[in-house]
């Protein structure tokens, strides 16, 4: 058996320091969801999932244009979600269901987005739209009339 | 102080740990896709086209896409009614045009039909509309 001889005073402020973190690590998931309930359950957290949106959309770009973006999202998780970031992946091309004379040129790009707040609650599937997030050039191929396009994106939210 | 204190010490420093590890996995991200859609543009309304020497005025109503709103703009062609062969408008009517009349001047004799076609951007082009009634220069 090892015997540990620290001084009273050295006790007293290494425990003093620990339960401050502890408190303070505490304190903060609190204060971030708005429920205590869950935390725990955190650490083996689903990831989200992010579906096909395209049923949803609405005819809105043209040349010269800027419109919508449809994004449906669903939760797996027992706890809401927030999400807070929508950005387009790097190496992500955006692509349509006309072809490769549209694909070649589509004339929409994606704006990154940052600052939202779209909530998604426990074990739903909401789906959201991002309004003025795309915008079409005067480039865009005749072919993409009527085109629906996909957008690569990275999704990254919170626990709620 | 005696070991009688270090599993209270390991007991607040486990909860400390906990605590941090339960805040690094509300973090959530997903690579997915989003979807946004192209309008399309509708056929372009017949013309009417009235001749004083040899400038011809054509006027058109506006065209929409098919899901609403104006078509920005218009391309206008003059057939040649003899042959049938079509050549882009000039002379006061040429290129992409944002209004919904225009005077070609400088029309050589003959018999001229003319069409309008709605655009949107460079590429852009909706249905050419019906030829317009003959008109003789």
């Amino acid at each position: 058996m090892i015997t540990i001889r620290v001084s009273k005073k050295f006790f007293l402020v290494v425990a003093a320091v620990i339960g401050l973190m502890a408190t303070g690590a505490i304190y903060a998931a609190w204060n971030t969801s708005g429920s205590g309930n869950g935390y725990a359950k955190a650490a083996t957290a689903s990831a989200l999932t992010i579906g096909d949106a395209s049923a949803s959309t609405t005819a809105d770009l043209y040349p010269g244009s800027t419109g919508a973006v449809k994004l449906k999202v669903t939760n797996p998780n027992p706890f809401a979600v927030r999400i807070t970031t929508v950005a387009k992946q790097a190496s992500g091309t955006i692509t349509s269901d006309k072809g490769a004379a549209c694909n070649a040129s589509t004339g929409v790009t994606f704006t990154d987005q940052t600052g939202l707040a779209l909530d998604v609650a426990g074990g739903a599937t909401s789906t959201f739209t991002l309004s003025g997030v795309v915008s079409m050039t005067n480039a865009s191929d005749n072919s993409c009339q009527g085109a629906i396009f996909t957008i690569p994106v990275d999704v990254t939210g919170a626990s709620n | 102080m005696r070991r009688r204190f270090l599993p209270l010490l390991v007991v607040v420093a486990a909860a400390g740990f906990l605590a941090g590890g339960a805040c690094a996995a509300w973090a959530l991200s997903r690579s997915g896709p989003g979807a946004a859609k192209a309008k399309t543009l509708a056929v372009g309304s017949q013309p009417t086209a009235s001749v004083q020497g040899h400038k011809v005025t054509v006027t058109w109503t506006a065209t929409s896409f098919t899901t609403g709103g104006a078509a920005p703009g218009y391309v206008i062609r003059r057939y040649n009614v003899a042959t049938g062969v079509g050549v882009g408008a000039a002379n006061g009517c040429s290129g992409t045009l944002t209004v919904l009349t225009c005077t070609e001047t400088g029309v050589v004799s003959g018999s001229w039909q003319y069409t309008v076609t709605p655009a949107a951007g460079t590429n852009w082009r909706g249905p050419e509309s019906p030829k317009s009634a003959v008109v003789v220069v």
